[in-house]
């Protein structure tokens, strides 16, 4: 037996009954779900009869269950299962949430709290004020911890391959703080300023708001924050790291994948080199992309990122063998070399002057070379980023016609849509369904393409259509330059007998750890994958240096999980939190097609600050937390801990004591009322936060403006004694409550005007007749009759109708400035759930039922199981704990019993 | 009593539910709210409003929240109709 007995729900009958059972010697298992414990008493303001401080009656009793030498106590925890085990005992399953926080570190000073940059509704003020997301429950919380809100990685951060942090750098810019945006986005990825620009943006696509428009532009306010950050520092603030690595790395390929991992690789301190066959570092970023896309001073910048580490690059210097640069005394080798050689069409005249690959032609281009297009007809061959890339770049060459042609169709271009409809709108002619089959020269140069129509015929292994040519479908047509750009591939066949290769010409290395055959030797990138996307290429040179980092410190790459991150978000759930998400339309700008044509100054024109601000507004938090990681930062005692993950643990338990306390009645049931649209109409748990001495305002305001309010009103019996909402049974605690609250109105706004409507009043307790008379002669005006509606005027006071019992029946309206709805008590759905074969039985109102209450309080249906305070119905602070007690006997005698059973 | 499926009474959405808007919305108009307060404030919460032209009832929930994490704070007493004033918190 693991504990005598775990009692589930530490409200204030929950931890009586493991006190006392604790004080009897018996162990005791005490879970909460809540990160604190004290249930709903901690939060009250003050109890009735006797207006003492609830908190001061608590958080003893909440130190004593916290402390108590045979109480092991649980937050944070929620029970997913009790079994009966068949000897009388029982198997329960308890979760212990992920908070995120290391509760051995955490200090409880709340610093995570005050960096948090997401704000919710705080569920401890009943939601009158915000709270952080990163948050301690309350001020008198026991134990004073802090946790995370997390609802799963948002899918923009999960759908970026790099790790980029989408959610969290908007979270930043939301606030204003850009240059902590910049820094965030550099933690997971050195070239900010390209993926803010050219990335083909996972995270955009996966965005939840894009399914109810007025999505955050998430690519061009990264791109924001780099032009933001660049124009002020136009060198990174920072130098080599202070870790330093007896063991050298060298990089082989400067394009993204290299320069990601060789700027991750040096901050971890190893001293890396690069080396590049080119004259100039960036790989396709330079020689490939055009500037109308990504200026090469916005490259230049980013990889100054990589190398104010330390990294050197070595360029025009081509790397013949990779053995040689370990016998030079590299520990490891990354192999980056990306996917420079072009494929051809293997049609007759390709090798024709006039005839180019794309990379070609961009790389002379981008190299300085004067191509002069004017009035030239060019053709591109391809349906890819490059072919696009290509055609846009012959136009702004002064080409006086430019055909994008493609034997799929429009739909099957791998090229971004965004992207061709831009090269559509500058005027590139777009022919699909078609295909060259042969370049005819005239003067040794090109003069003529000969093409065939395609079909689309059935799927080929890769799942898309295969294109056939139509018979007899052939046509030509005359063009100056045809630029084929149908595809890319490795060019690793230098290194065939080094490494081991792909039968399409890739690198062969490890999926998971980019390890190849060598142990020392990596490889990422383009070479691995074939042609891929900037960020995936960043992303894999982050994952090799993880791994190579591993294998360089002697451990074994099996143990380590790279970027371990939660589910993504459920965009239905992120949807369904809110009845709906106002946004504000906020468009980025271009230059129109006509103009841009004319020059490679870029395309997309940068956001304001205001528009970066106005875009970033319309995220949704879909993870709730944003993974900004400022928490992480501001924590002293480095307690945030983000890989935290559930874990589940079964223990066999004597007893069972379930005192899961009660819920409050949903006050928007009662239409009429107006509670949730009006704003000056709150539920008495509001109403006690605002009295209480951890009030969330300073003074007892009301919501809708602010104002101290004058003439407040009470309607008591709100869900309570009404089988219009199916819940026909006294409250027992609302008339006291609303007398105790008007009591402490009368203290805080002397002035103050104070009326109750009821029913009748039920004053049945010890000395609560004579708190109802105090009230009454204090002057609190009491109305007998039922309310029948309420109404909003302008500014916000309220009209309550009503029935006047004392006047025949009279109905009458009042003005008041502040409505209170003293709610009903109603039972809680969980304690139901904990037996896994519904075996706890419930009464009709769905709270535990005590078959023997009578002469055996406590007892369920189940032996062995006890019930203990308001999870067994209505009952005021004193009754509860007296059931408690009952409870505990009962559970101490049951378990003597079971010691004695032979 | 068995569980017969009966239906049971769904959370508040009241307090989760439609204040989550509003939250979200919180940092993003407290530069401009705090600038407000910077320029021209002490302010009521209905002038914080009718400056910005913002519903009373959220210009209250942010300051709220802005005074609870000591960005803003309030007077000592309220004027003749029962608004308090709300400043910068300049020893934040």
């Amino acid at each position: 037996m693991d504990y005598d007995v775990m009692v589930v729900g530490a409200g204030i009958a929950g931890m009586e009954s493991a006190v006392s059972l604790g004080d009897m010697g018996y162990q005791v298992l005490l879970v909460e779900k809540e990160p604190s414990i004290g249930g709903k008493m901690i939060l009250l303001s003050k109890v009735f009869p006797t207006l003492d401080c609830a908190s001061c009656i608590s958080t003893p009793r909440m130190a004593q269950a916290a402390s108590h030498a045979n109480i092991d106590l649980r937050v944070f925890s929620e029970v997913r299962e009790i079994r009966a085990d068949g000897s009388g005992g029982f198997r329960a399953r308890v979760a212990q949430k992920p908070a995120f926080v290391d509760f051995a570190k955490c200090t409880g000073c709340q610093d995570c709290e005050k960096a948090c940059t997401v704000t919710v509704p705080d569920e401890y003020n009943e939601g009158l004020v915000s709270r952080r997301v990163a948050h301690i429950a309350f001020p008198q919380a026991v134990p004073k911890k802090a946790v995370l809100d997390r609802a799963g990685t948002s899918p923009c951060t999960f759908a970026c391959p790099a790790g980029i942090k989408a959610n969290g750098y908007i979270s930043l810019i939301r606030q204003g703080e850009f240059a902590k945006a910049f820094q965030l986005v550099l933690e997971d990825a050195p070239l900010v300023g390209t993926l803010g620009r050219a990335c083909y943006a996972f995270c955009q696509r996966e965005c939840t708001r894009e399914e109810i428009g007025d999505a955050p532009h998430i690519r061009h306010l990264k791109r924001f924050v780099a032009d933001w950050y660049y124009a002020r520092h136009a060198e990174p603030e920072y130098g080599p790291t202070e870790k330093k690595q007896d063991k050298k790395v060298a990089v082989v390929g400067s394009g993204p994948a290299g320069l990601s991992a060789a700027f991750f690789l040096a901050r971890e301190g190893y001293p890396v080199t690069i080396f590049e066959a080119d004259a100039e570092a960036g790989g396709m970023l330079r020689s490939s992309l055009p500037d109308y896309r990504l200026p090469k001073d916005v490259v230049d910048r980013d990889i100054r990122n990589v190398t104010a580490l330390g990294v050197e690059i070595r360029t025009s210097a081509p790397v013949e063998s990779l053995s040689r640069l370990r016998q030079e005394g590299y520990d490891a080798v990354l192999v980056a070399i990306g996917t420079p050689k072009p494929r051809k069409l293997m049609v007759p005249g390709e090798e024709l002057p006039g005839v180019l690959s794309g990379i070609e032609f961009l790389a002379e281009v981008l190299c300085g070379q004067k191509l002069d297009l004017r009035g030239k007809r060019v053709v591109v061959v391809g349906g890819g980023n490059v072919a696009v890339d290509a055609a846009r770049t012959a136009l702004r060459l002064g080409a006086a016609k430019v055909v994008l042609q493609y034997r799929r169709s429009r739909a099957e271009m791998p090229a971004s849509h965004e992207e061709v409809a831009a090269a559509e709108a500058e005027g590139v002619e777009l022919s699909f369904l078609s295909n060259p089959v042969a370049f005819a020269g005239e003067n040794g140069r090109l003069r003529r393409v000969r093409s065939m129509r395609m079909k689309p015929v059935a799927a080929d292994s890769d799942g898309r259509r295969r294109t056939i040519p139509i018979p007899g479908s052939e046509f030509a047509a005359d063009f100056d330059l045809a630029v084929v750009a149908v595809g890319l591939s490795a060019e690793a066949a230098a290194l065939r007998r080094e490494m081991r290769l792909n039968r399409d010409g890739t690198i062969w290395a490890d999926a998971r750890t980019l390890q190849t055959e060598a142990p020392w030797l990596f490889a990422a990138g383009d070479a691995v994958t074939g042609p891929a996307m900037i960020v995936q290429a960043i992303g894999l040179g982050k994952q090799a240096s993880f791994f190579m980092d591993r294998w360089l410190r002697g451990e074994s790459l099996e143990g380590g999980e790279f970027a371990p991150r939660l589910p993504v978000a459920d965009k239905q759930e992120v949807l369904a939190r809110q009845a709906e998400y106002p946004g504000r339309s906020v468009e980025k700008s271009e230059r129109h097609p006509r103009e841009r044509v004319k020059d490679f100054a870029e395309v997309d024109l940068p956001f304001t600050a205001a528009e970066a601000l106005a875009s970033a507004a319309n995220c949704l938090n879909c993870g709730i937390c944003s993974e900004c990681q400022e928490c992480r930062k501001a924590c002293p005692a480095d307690a945030i801990d983000f890989d935290q993950r559930e874990k589940v643990n079964e223990y066999n338990v004597g007893a069972v004591v379930v005192a899961t306390g009660f819920r409050l009645f949903p006050a928007e049931l009662m239409e009429n009322f107006g509670f949730g649209r009006f704003a000056n109409v709150i539920s008495a748990m509001q109403m006690d936060r605002l009295v209480a001495p951890t009030r969330p305002f300073n003074y007892v305001l009301r919501p809708g403006d602010g104002k101290t309010p004058a003439n407040i009103a009470y309607v008591l019996c709100t869900g309570s004694r009404d089988r219009t909402v199916n819940n026909p049974i006294c409250s027992r605690v609302c008339c006291m409550y609303s007398l105790k609250q008007a009591q402490l109105l009368l203290g805080a706004l002397p002035v103050a005007d104070v009326t109750i409507y009821n029913i009748d009043i039920r004053a049945f307790g010890k000395g609560y007749d004579e708190f109802y008379e105090q009230t009454r002669a204090m002057g609190v005006r009491f109305v007998k009759g039922k309310i029948a509606r309420i109404s909003e005027k302008d500014g916000g006071n309220l009209l309550v109708r009503y029935e006047d019992i004392d006047d025949n029946g009279t109905v009458r309206e009042a003005e008041h400035d502040l409505v209170v709805l003293s709610v009903g008590i109603v039972a809680h759905d969980e304690c139901r759930r904990l037996f896994a074969d519904g075996s706890l039985t419930v009464d009709e109102n769905l709270f535990v039922a005590q078959p023997g209450r009578q002469v055996d309080p406590a007892r369920t249906s189940i032996p062995g199981v006890f019930s203990a305070g308001t999870a067994t119905g209505p009952l005021d602070i004193p009754d509860a704990i007296l059931h408690a007690g009952a409870a505990a006997a009962q559970t101490a005698a049951y378990l003597e019993k079971m010691k004695r059973k032979p | 009593m068995k569980d017969d499926g009966r239906e049971r009474f769904p959370e508040s959405v009241a307090i989760s539910g439609r204040k989550r808007e509003t939250a979200r919305q919180e940092f993003a108009v407290r530069a401009r709210v705090l600038d407000l307060l910077r320029e021209k404030g002490p302010l009521t919460v209905p002038e914080v409003a009718q400056a910005l032209g913002i519903p009373a009832a959220d210009a209250h929930w942010w300051l709220m929240g802005f005074v609870r994490y000591n960005q803003v704070k309030a007077s000592e007493k309220a004027d003749d109709e029962g608004y308090y004033r709300y400043a910068i918190n300049e020893a934040k």
